[in-house]
């Protein structure tokens, strides 16, 4: 099977490749989920957009990758149905917290639960505040998971060491606001 | 410290085998400086994610926002007086359609009934059956369940009951459902009208079984009300868009290019003096909203106008655009606009 190039793209942090997606499937999933789970647009709307997040964040987890077969259509479905059962149970919130799984093999656990919110919130304000190239450079290599070879690629630097120092004078300019 | 930023990077992007894990760990343990360093980075490794998924959902919204304000476009122009390239896309398809079809004969109102109606399953609510369960069954769990069990006598009978304390737009389409399936057609139009009054649930599938319903009753002014419904819903975006076009092809109907005309006369019902709904209060009392008056064409044509969606601010005089639905019978000017 041929890989659909909108996966390879979004693991590259392709945000039109997204838009794509989510142009191409809105529409028909918005029909099917008010006429067959008795939700409003704008509830459907926000399960899409949900749908869209977490089925971007298995792309670039590699989770979506034992499921590809089935088709991104079935993916994106499965995983709104799944929320609205999880809204039905009133369980449902789009998580804000982070997996631990990098830990798991770790004896040392730092708990993402122990990352003051305060601390979390000012590190997000400082990341959205440095802007571009800084704030893309962080995302592309913490969220998507790329080498700083595949941002120099993407981002056209030099190379992979350029990368490596920007992302570090990025990390110290986050670490004086904190700090401050 | 690039080097430590590097161990530590590589160890969150899970690059380190098992022997660079446990190093990794006794480095931990025993430097307190660079366990706090880690757990700086580890703190913006998570606020980065945060930040990129903060960052995806405003695209995302700002997508959705483009995308509403294109369907706000077309709701707009279909609605009020100006025809824009999105309207006339919609008109091309739909002109197309009916041009098709225009030479197909005409079917009744009772045996479109018959050919289009079908039950609508249950969605709302499931009860559990049997046992003991069944003593503890509300008034909402009988409605449903003999709705479910295809009882519509009592079905109806126990949604009415339920309307008197508990008026939500689900009860009021699936009394009106159950209305129909006993041939209480009356009731069936009333409940179906307190859905569109009222809420935002339901209108398509209240639009389609009113419709159905009322080319069942076979009145002229039922087959004119049916029509305002089968349009809405030919023109949007509905399930039942397909069904509702076909419909309109079985009731004998062409549409014809848009054109502008003028409104000679335009009336209300309920009038607002008279308690119209507006949002403000509920109002069960069935009686449909609707606008109707008469348009004249640039070449002296005049057409009866009938909209399920009052215009607010239409007033005679006022230059409006229309479709025009035709039956070929071969009388002279006989149809009915449709206002965009």
């Amino acid at each position: 099977m041929v890989e659909d190039t909108r996966i390879l793209r979004l693991k590259r942090g392709d945000q039109e490749a997204l838009a794509e997606i989510y142009s191409e499937y809105r529409e028909g999933f918005l029909h099917w989920i008010t006429n067959t789970h008795q939700c409003t647009r704008d509830e459907a709307v926000e399960i899409f957009q949900h749908s869209i997040l977490t089925f971007y964040e298995n792309v670039v987890e590699g989770s979506f990758e034992g499921l590809k077969t089935a088709g991104i259509k079935t993916y994106i479905y499965s995983i709104g149905k799944n929320k609205l059962l999880g809204d039905y149970r009133k369980n449902m919130r789009i998580s804000s917290t982070e997996s631990v799984d990098a830990e798991e093999n770790s004896e040392i656990v730092v708990d993402v639960e122990h990352i003051k919110s305060q601390k979390l919130e000012t590190i997000k304000k400082a990341i959205q505040d440095l802007g571009d190239p800084c704030k893309k450079l962080l995302e592309l290599f913490y969220f998507n998971n790329l080498s700083n070879d595949e941002i120099a690629e993407i981002m056209d630097y030099k190379n992979g060491n350029t990368v490596k120092n920007l992302k570090y004078k990025c990390i110290q300019r986050i670490k004086k606001a904190i700090e401050a | 410290m690039e080097d430590n930023l590097q161990l530590m990077d590589n160890y969150l992007q899970g690059n380190l085998d098992k022997e660079g894990l446990k190093s990794f760990d006794n480095k931990l343990k025993q430097e307190p400086t660079f366990e706090s360093e880690f757990r700086d980075m580890r703190a913006i490794q998570v606020g980065a994610k945060a930040s990129a998924r903060l960052s995806t959902l405003a695209n995302l919204e700002s997508l959705e926002s483009s995308i509403k304000e294109r369907e706000t476009i077309k709701i707009k122009y279909t609605m009020k007086k100006l025809v824009t390239v999105a309207a006339s896309l919609i008109l091309i398809a739909t002109v197309g359609y009916f041009t098709v079809f225009n030479k197909t004969s005409i079917t009744s109102g009772p045996n479109i009934y018959n050919e289009f109606y079908t039950s609508y399953n249950n969605y709302e609510s499931t009860t559990e059956r049997g046992g003991d369960a069944a003593v503890l069954l509300t008034l909402k769990d009988k409605a449903y369940s003999a709705y479910d069990s295809k009882d519509f006598i009592q079905s109806a009978a126990l949604f009415s009951e339920l309307l008197k304390t508990d008026k939500t737009a689900a009860n009021y389409f699936y009394a009106g459902i159950s209305n129909i399936e006993i041939g209480d057609h009356t009731s069936a139009t009333t409940n179906l009208n307190s859905v569109t009054n009222n809420y935002e649930d339901l209108i398509a599938q209240s639009q389609w079984y009113l419709a159905l319903n009322l080319l069942k009753e076979n009145s002229e002014t039922s087959k004119d009300e049916a029509m305002a419904s089968l349009v809405d819903l030919a023109l949007g975006e509905s399930s039942f868009k397909l069904d509702a076009e076909k419909v309109l092809v079985k009731m004998g109907l062409s549409l014809t290019n848009d054109s502008d005309a003028v409104i000679i006369v335009v009336h209300e019902r309920p009038k607002e003096d008279e308690g119209a709904p507006d949002g403000r209060e509920m109002d069960s009392r069935g009686q449909r909203r609707f606008q109707w008056g008469q348009v004249v064409t640039p070449d002296g044509s005049r057409y009866k106008f009938f909209n399920d969606n009052p215009i607010s601010g239409l007033y005679s005089g006022d230059t409006v655009r229309i479709l025009v639905l035709r039956q070929p019978t071969g009388k002279k000017a006989l149809g009915w606009a449709y206002i965009l």
